[in-house]
């Protein structure tokens, strides 16, 4: 093969990627029909996050305010201050903001006068505002806000420091290696803390003990020799059977496949 | 050498390199196209957000589906403001929060694709033109004032509110008022009327009967009001631990009222008054009635058992059996069905049957303090004088509404042409049936779901029809449109009440009985769903003794045979027939699917050289239909069945031009003392066409192959004996190698009660809704491809009846779903781990795993997972309907039953925020099986908490496991049915 072919070979691959990256990839940069800023919201003026998002521990969607929840507050916030007013700027984490220029999401300059014009615009018009949605769990597993936010996670774990970026992108891949590295973490603390209750654990073989810690859960006859199924609920073994799952009650889902596809 | 060079001169590439570069840009687009992020979806904010909607979480509503004959009273599930699933509304005390198959699939009514959008004007005798609302009432507004003469309006059985403003438009245009039901019985009002003088629709006690003797009554498909009586007939026929009721049913054909039987008498076609007449008279020869008995029919004494029997074709032996049977148990009952009763004079069968109840001291049970809205309805006798009328060109204005007398009506009294000299037709039907189709405004009203008003089903009983979501299409519903033209129609200076629901709250002000202001009072019944009469008591009655009979003469035997019309327990008269889920929920008797059969006895089709497929022409007086045949021995020889609701012409995409409407067959001829119509009137002579085709059913084979799946208990053995000499269905713990399982938390499982189940499909139709089952149409379901999760297997034995030398079947219904067996043979098959089994003894799919070997379903004893051939579609607004919870599968996924799984969740999600453990209330509605199950054969719950009722059920003397022998260990456990062959 001549050394042109190669050449000419090599360019249109990258020539290919590069065409593709600009005209696809590079969509994945949300453009948004208002440059609204968490870093502004949560950030400088300190709006906790569920005020917004308020259904986040009731719901398995968190959702997204209504145009008219937005118009609660810009009825009255309506950022119009005189261009050559230097009280309009104010600091911010050591940053100077400035409403009539500020640098949005570090690629353009954005009034914000401009952007409640066009939400108020929005409301005017009675009118949805559509949002581009690229913060997603795939469609084929079931992820609910609710039970999350209900042990206590807090937002900035999944969704990252919101406070500080104008647009947040996901801080991690959403994919399932990264939900599971969690929920095995959860499922090693429950399992430490179980080994200290239950010495017998101690004894088990290794393979029985990763099982255990893998999935949560134990046959009885494993971890109480004296167990016996055929006397069932009468035996003394009972009682510790049923500490067993109170303890373990959390952990048996943590790392079931049903408990996100189904 | 000279050529390459010459070659990277000109720049100009070879084929070959062109090839190979060609290969690096395909090279990079599969790379960057791994790279590229799936599309990005949108999320869309609420302008305004609606008060109460909390998006991803159910909001349940009460209304009331106004369908069948009575009304259901249901708490609808909506999600982000659509319905998605009904459930029963257990404050009713007439249905108990039971709903029938054609309540569950009043969705798809709903989402109807071919629901008339807006509404439609034939302008100049063309073709119907869309116009606006707005114009519309225009146009009737400016009908209505021209004070048309010889005015009709024609509705269904419209109740209350909506009755009223009915009979005041009337009332002003001076039209004459038609309530039109295809089944109003008035053989069994004329009969009230004569011996008690109520013309009235009572209700029937049957669960106070030991002893129920129904003369064709099919209460659990279709007569007066089935969701009622299938909890009435539970009450009675279940078993109680050391008592169970006995039920004989009387009728030419087996019906699924009938399959639940003890004793099943195939009687001549319209000869019942022979029978009950015979049964009298025998009581009365031999004295054994307990109250005199008035000389109500002269020519009784003639009825002697031999007449009786060759009249009825029924044995003397069996005949002297009923009647001791009925005399001899404490509390007997006897009812009389419909249209089974329903040729010329069989009004008498009914004064036959209530002289019966009478002498036997069992009237008791007959409640006409709490009768049937129904009652109101009008003869068919008022609506074929319409059509007289209509026909002689002298009606100006008709007004219908959801009634459909051009399909409903035999061809005989030519309907259509009649409706076509009438000068103004208006429709107000939601789909554009074969009445709507002839009328020269339609302007449709919305779904029960989209509007307010209210419906009384039994007297008493108010329900609330709450709008559940906003409509679909822009329009205003009938009411709407009454008032708003009798509003503009009036001169009156008084102030007018221009929106319905003022005008309901209005109407509503009398019920208001108590201290609380109405506006409070009116929140608490919109969240009840109205107002519920609990009061039981009813007035006894006195027989008109001095009424004078004579019975009817009857048909002599002729070489043709008996036409014998079932209405239909999906369809009813064939309303509900634009319904996919009930098009593909298969009938119980045959199994059939999408289509109309014509059942003929095994034997007679055998003399005839018939097959199951052939194509049957069936004439009678020069009317034919050609359908196909289905073969059963339960049909007696002389008659041939045709089941209602099919042969729609007009109505939409699934019901038109599919099987044939036997009602086609009648003639004109009407009960001149009831005024009801002659079903009876046909006498048919059968043909074969010469066509076969196959016939689409979803089960082959009705044999058990000595699997013994559906097993039965004898009654005596029941109650005497302990010990259990079967091996069917049990577990063969010395062949098992797999070790026992422990389930910490949960173990859920379910009972399937084969004695309470009466197979009326509601569970397989509320199993659809909830879990997004696609429907695959007939062609599919013809190569095994049917999709359902819950199947009712049925399964029959024939049982020669020696008495009356017919060969009857032992028909056996297995409601089966996927058994969650703890030995699943499907897990191990699996090479990607998609199914598996989760803590809480689920057998679960991962969809999102499944490539779609199949090797599951190969594997699985019970073939219950369906494969998705192909991605489904639900045409629009259908997927409106789908449930947001379940994913819906794709082709090349396997799936099946998962015990409701998502609804567990929900479920535990609550209790867990309530910081508490599941109560049953919770467990009890996780499955939607067991929700629609109006019988309780169907339970649910946690097998670890012994306390639970499902618990206790599994371990009764009467439980099983299907193929248990397998050791499979499932976790559904069968209690079997009971057979009572002696009262």
């Amino acid at each position: 093969m001549s050394k042109k072919l190669i050449f000419i070979t090599l360019g249109t691959f990258i020539a290919t990627l590069v065409i593709v990256y600009f005209a696809f990839i590079k969509e994945y940069e949300p453009h948004q029909p208002i440059a609204f800023s968490h870093k502004i919201h949560a950030g400088v003026n300190n709006i906790p996050c569920t005020y917004c998002h308020s259904y986040v521990a009731k719901s398995s969607q968190p959702g997204i305010p209504s145009v008219q929840q937005c118009m609660g507050c810009h009825t009255y916030v309506n950022a119009k201050y005189d261009s050559n007013d230097p009280k309009r700027i104010y600091e911010y984490n050591g940053e100077q903001i400035d409403p009539n220029n500020y640098l949005y999401d570090g690629r353009k300059r954005i009034v914000f006068e401009n952007e409640i014009k066009k939400l108020t615009g929005y409301w005017d018009r009675k009118e949805p505002i559509v949002w581009v949605n690229y913060h997603y769990v795939a469609q084929h597993a079931k992820f609910p806000h609710k039970p999350h936010i209900r042990y206590g996670l807090e937002c900035t774990t999944c969704h990252g420091d919101v406070q500080n970026i104008d647009q947040p992108r996901p801080i991690r891949k959403m994919q399932m290696g990264w939900c599971i590295s969690c929920h095995e973490e959860k499922l090693d603390a429950n399992f430490k803390k179980f080994a200290k209750e239950h010495p017998a654990i101690n004894e088990l073989s290794d393979v029985d003990k990763r099982i255990m810690s893998y999935t949560g859960r134990i046959p009885a006859d494993k971890l109480y020799k004296n167990y016996d199924h055929e006397l069932g609920d009468k035996h003394s073994a009972h009682d510790e059977k049923l500490k067993l799952i109170n303890i373990n009650q959390e952990v048996a889902w943590l790392k079931d496949c049903g408990t996100c596809h189904y | 050498m000279k050529n390459e060079d010459k070659k990277s001169k000109t720049g100009t590439l070879n084929r070959r390199d062109f090839l190979k570069a060609l290969s690096a840009i395909g090279g990079a687009a599969v790379i960057s196209s791994g790279c590229t992020p799936e599309p990005l979806d949108k999320l869309v904010s609420y302008a305004v957000p609606p008060d109460d909607v909390i998006p991803g979480i159910a909001n349940y509503y009460t209304s009331v589906i106004p369908c069948s004959p009575v009304g259901t009273p249901v708490i609808v599930r909506v999600r982000e403001g659509r319905a998605i699933k009904v459930e029963g509304n257990p404050l009713d005390p007439v249905t108990s929060g039971s709903t029938s198959a054609e309540d569950q699939a009043t969705l798809q009514t709903l989402y109807d694709p071919d629901r008339v959008k807006q509404p439609l004007f034939r302008n100049n005798r063309d073709n119907l033109t869309a116009i606006t609302y707005v114009a519309a009432v225009d146009i009737l507004v400016e009908n209505l004032k021209n004070k048309p003469k010889n005015a009709y309006i024609i509705t269904n059985n419209t109740t209350a509110t909506t009755d009223k403003l009915f009979n005041e438009l009337a009332e002003k245009i001076g039209a004459k008022r038609i309530k039109y039901e295809p089944f109003s019985y008035e053989n069994i009002k004329h009969a009230n009327k004569l011996t008690y003088g109520k013309n009235l629709l009572p209700t029937y006690h049957i669960d106070k009967a030991d002893y129920l003797l129904s003369i064709g009554a099919d209460f659990l498909e279709t007569w007066l009001s089935p969701s009622e009586y299938s909890k009435r007939f539970t009450k009675m026929h279940e078993f109680d631990g050391d008592k169970k009721s006995f039920f004989c049913q009387v009728e030419p054909k087996m019906t699924m009222t009938g399959s639940m039987a003890d004793e099943w008498v195939p009687v001549k076609p319209f000869t019942n008054l022979a029978l009950v007449l015979g049964i009298i008279n025998y009581i009365k020869s031999n004295k054994l009635n307990k109250k005199p008995i008035p000389n109500v029919f002269e020519d009784l004494e003639t009825y002697s058992l031999s007449r009786t029997s060759s009249i009825t074709g029924i044995n003397e032996e069996s005949i002297i059996k009923i009647a001791k049977s009925f005399v001899s148990a404490p509390s007997a009952m006897a009812i009389g069905g419909g249209y089974a009763n329903s040729s010329k004079d069989d009004y008498k069968t009914i004064v036959a049957i209530n002289l019966l109840n009478e002498i036997t001291g069992n009237s008791d049970k007959l409640d006409f303090d709490n009768y049937l809205q129904l009652s109101n309805c009008s003869k068919t006798s008022e609506i074929t004088d319409f059509i007289d009328d209509a026909s002689k060109g002298n009606v100006d204005f008709v007004f219908i509404y959801n009634a459909n007398p051009v399909y409903s009506l035999p061809k005989s009294f030519n309907v259509k042409k009649a409706f076509e000299k009438i000068k103004f037709k208006v429709s107000g039907s939601m789909l554009d049936d074969e009445t709507s189709e002839l009328c020269d405004l339609v302007i449709p009203d919305l779904h029960a779901f989209e509007k307010w008003g209210d419906y009384e089903g039994k007297v008493g009983n108010y329900y609330i029809m709450q709008p559940v979501m906003k409509p679909l299409y822009k329009g205003s519903s009938i009411e709407q449109t009454l008032l708003n033209s009798l509003n503009r129609i009036t001169d009156s200076e008084d102030e007018k009440i221009s929106s319905y629901y003022a005008y309901l709250r209005n109407e509503w002000k009398k019920f208001n009985l108590g201290d609380s202001p109405f506006p409070i009072f009116w929140n608490k019944i919109v969240k009840d769903g109205g107002i519920y009469n609990n009061n039981q008591k009813y007035s006894s009655l006195s027989f008109n003794g001095d009424l004078k009979i004579k019975s009817s003469t009857f048909k002599s035997n002729t070489d043709k045979l008996n036409l014998y019309i079932t209405p239909s327990y999906k369809f009813y008269d064939g309303r509900s027939s634009n319904n996919s889920w009930l098009q593909e929920l298969p009938d119980l008797l045959t199994t059939a699917v999408w289509d109309s059969w014509v059942e003929i006895n095994s034997k007679l089709a055998e003399k005839l050289d018939i097959k199951e497929g052939d194509f049957l022409e069936i004439e009678s007086d020069g009317k034919t239909i050609v359908t196909q045949a289905y073969l059963t021995p339960a049909i007696r020889p002389d008659t041939i069945s045709i089941s209602m609701g099919q042969g729609h012409t007009k109505m939409g995409r699934y019901a038109q031009n599919r099987g044939v409407n036997p009602i086609d067959l009648l003639s004109t001829d009407l009960d001149s003392e009831s005024g009801g119509l002659d079903l009876s009137s046909a006498q048919v002579t059968i043909k074969k066409t010469g066509n076969w085709e196959k016939f689409v059913k979803v089960q082959h084979s009705f044999s058990q192959e000595n699997r013994d799946m559906v097993q039965v208990i004898p009654m005596e053995k029941l109650l005497h004996d302990d010990h259990h000499d079967d091996h069917h269905g049990e577990h063969h713990k010395e062949y098992d190698m797999y070790r026992e399982y422990d389930y910490f938390i949960h173990k859920w499982g379910m009972t399937v009660d084969l004695d309470k189940c009466t197979g009326c499909g509601s569970c397989v139709v509320s199993c659809y809704a909830e879990n997004n089952i696609p429907v695959v149409g007939k062609e599919q379901v013809a190569n095994g491809r049917h999709m359902a999760w819950l199947t009712l297997e049925r399964f029959q034995e024939e049982i020669n009846d020696e008495l009356n030398g017919t060969t009857r079947i032992d028909m056996r219904i297995l409601p089966q779903m996927c058994q969650h067996c703890e030995n699943a043979p499907c897990e191990p098959v699996c090479p990607v781990f998609a199914t598996y089994h989760n803590p809480e003894g689920i057998n679960l799919m991962v969809y999102s795993r499944c490539v779609g070997t199949r090797y599951c379903s190969n594997n699985c004893s019970y073939k219950v997972r369906r494969f998705n051939w192909f991605s489904y579609q639900w045409p629009e607004p259908l997927n409106l309907q789908l449930n947001p919870d379940v994913t819906v599968r794709a082709k090349g996924v396997m799936e099946k039953c998962n015990f409701c799984f998502h609804k567990i969740g929900i479920a535990k999600d609550k209790a867990k925020d309530e910081k508490r453990k599941m109560n049953y209330e919770e467990i009890s509605t996780i499955t939607a099986c067991q929700t629609a199950c109006g019988c309780g054969a169907i339970e649910f719950g946690d097998l670890n908490d012994p306390n639970a009722k499902v618990t206790k059920l599994s371990k009764d003397k009467r439980a099983y496991s299907l193929l248990g022998e397998l050791n499979t260990r499932p976790t559904v456990t069968y209690l079997k049915k009971i057979r009572r062959e002696q009262i």
